[in-house]
């Protein structure tokens, strides 16, 4: 079972990554980005690392891939049509690929070999991790077994660093007169490039 | 049935748990009021009442709270000590804070800021501020001045008609969090040189920063944790008996037996400390150069401003058991190693010369 959703999430981070590059809409990049960042997290829960895939989510997720949106987002890029066919650069680009996929299979081949006990039938390779029998915690429950108890003070203090930090933007940019705040839907969605104005110089 | 109870005087941050209690309700109290209607109720010199209560409540309890505030306690695993001086600078902020808070009130009602979030925030980085008077804890001392500082941010960027005000609050927040990037770069430095962000704990690694900072060191309950032989074994192998450091009148046996911390300190098993072990060795080296040759080693010698300064033989030497004190900590008593060295605070030096110099 784990090594089904393994090779799930292994898939959707590749297929991601590589959708990353092929898409015309940077937008469209980012947010295969950020999938990258959610399937390579989920793989990290499913090897038992919890704090690393934590961090995961809130760095990468929620730090590195939200400053990349909104640099996006206000660089207004339009879409960007490439005229030459891809075709022309199929030599050179193969030469690289090869010579990259050389360097990874050569490390992996030096590191790795090939086990004749895996799929065997008369030698059991179920080992039982005996201590974990006996104590056993997950990475999570330690980390809460900490923070909730010798650090709660601190924990207490950035719930209240969070209160702040949904206040103040609704503060800021809250605006109840409601002149100026009329949004009509209908005419937004109902615009065409035939009604709009387009200015040529 | 229960046996023991928490009392209050055990409860250091009551006045900070209050003060955050009832920002939550006047911040319901407010939403509730102001945008129920659609008529937006103006509650803004109400609020104002409500904040200057609370933090003239907040002060009376914590005056009455801290009348025994001789009692020096350190709560929340060593993270919050709560002394005479957060005592006295808690006093002054909720003073001030509430006067000031009285002050602008009026000027509120001029300027037209109607919006009842302006005490919620000035009462939440208030708060931010009382914890960091208490804080005895790299962490917790970032968390409270992040709080008090995003206070801050949104305050300078208050005034939506206002373009210098939108700048003003852009500039502070970048500058801000930079500024909080750096705290945290030297924090991470102090935490992989010490291995704790204990106040307490820097307190007793770097004692040796200020040579004779004997003053605010004392030994008699820490040797008591300790294991007495353990101790004496030490002083046996390096060739000091129980008459111990009364011996040791001359500079060159004081180098002797700095030397020979030296090739304790470079051993495996204090591989960790050598950065903090070798800065104060090298320090207490050349301390050892400075003594002047004296036969009265009781008091501190005062020197002009043109000479270097000299420490007396007996600081030396408590600087020495100082060293001591941490190696031992280090070699033998893995397992507590830098949480038990706030105790370290607690010895007064007549008990040293006690126990080790019959």
């Amino acid at each position: 079972m784990i090594n089904l959703l393994l090779a799930f999430f292994s898939i959707i981070s590749i297929i991601s990554a590589y959708m990353i590059i092929l898409s015309v809409n940077s937008v469209y990049s980012i947010l295969y980005m950020l999938l990258v960042f959610l399937s390579s997290s989920s793989i990290l829960f499913l090897l038992e690392c919890e704090f690393i895939a934590l961090m995961f989510l809130i760095v990468y997720i929620g730090a590195i891939a939200i400053l990349f949106l909104f640099i996006v987002m206000m660089l207004d890029l339009k879409f960007a049509t490439i005229k030459t066919s891809i075709f022309k650069y199929v030599p050179f680009a193969f030469i690289v690929g090869i010579v990259l996929l050389f360097e990874i299979l050569n490390i992996i081949y030096q590191n790795f070999t090939f086990t004749p006990y895996v799929n065997s039938e008369i030698f059991n390779n179920n080992y039982i991790n005996w201590f974990d029998k006996i104590d056993y915690i997950t990475e999570l429950e330690a980390v809460g077994q900490v923070l909730y108890t010798h650090y709660v003070l601190q924990f207490l203090i950035a719930g209240y660093i969070l209160l702040l930090a949904v206040l103040c933007p609704v503060i800021l940019v809250l605006n109840t007169n409601k002149q100026v705040q009329s949004q009509i839907f209908f005419k937004q969605l109902s615009r065409n490039y035939k009604n709009a104005i387009i200015k040529i110089n | 049935m229960i046996s023991t109870v928490i009392t209050l005087k055990e409860m250091t941050l009551f006045p900070e748990l209050f003060l955050g209690i009832s920002i939550i309700y006047i911040f319901i109290y407010g939403t509730f009021i102001s945008y129920s209607t659609n008529q937006y109720p103006l509650i803004q010199s109400q609020v104002c009442h409500l904040g200057i209560l609370t933090l003239v409540l907040v002060f009376i309890l914590l005056i009455s709270d801290n009348l025994l505030f001789f009692e020096e306690q350190s709560t929340f695993n060593d993270s919050i000590s709560s002394d005479f001086l957060s005592f006295c600078s808690k006093l002054f902020i909720l003073f001030f804070s509430s006067v000031s808070l009285l002050i602008i009130k009026q000027n509120l009602i001029d300027q037209k800021i109607n919006n009842f979030e302006y005490i919620i925030i000035l009462l939440l980085s208030i708060l931010g501020m009382l914890i960091l008077c208490s804080a005895n804890d790299l962490v917790t001392a970032y968390l409270a001045i992040e709080l008090q500082t995003l206070a801050f941010y949104t305050l300078a960027a208050f005034k939506k008609n206002s373009a210098f005000s939108a700048e003003a609050g852009l500039k502070y927040f970048v500058l801000g969090s930079l500024a909080s990037g750096f705290f945290l770069f030297g924090s991470s430095f102090l935490y992989g040189i010490t291995g704790s962000t204990n106040f307490e704990d820097f307190k007793d690694l770097f004692f040796w920063v200020v040579p004779g900072s004997i003053a605010y060191m004392n030994f008699e309950k820490f040797l008591a944790t300790l294991n007495k032989e353990i101790y004496l074994q030490i002083f046996s192998d390096l060739g000091c008996s129980n008459e111990g450091f009364a011996n040791l009148l001359n500079n060159q046996d004081l180098a002797i037996v700095l030397q020979q911390i030296q090739h304790e300190i470079y051993s495996n098993e204090t591989k960790a400390y050598y950065a903090i072990l070798n800065e104060a060795l090298i320090t207490e080296l050349n301390s050892v150069n400075n003594i002047p040759a004296i036969s009265d080693n009781y008091s501190l010698k005062f020197t002009d401003h043109n000479e270097t300064p000299s420490i007396s033989i007996i600081e030396c030497q408590q600087n020495i058991l100082k060293l001591f004190v941490l190696l031992d900590i280090i070699k033998f008593e893995k397992e507590l190693q830098l949480t038990h060295l706030h105790n370290l605070a607690m010895y007064s030096d007549n008990d040293i010369r006690d126990m080790f110099c019959r």
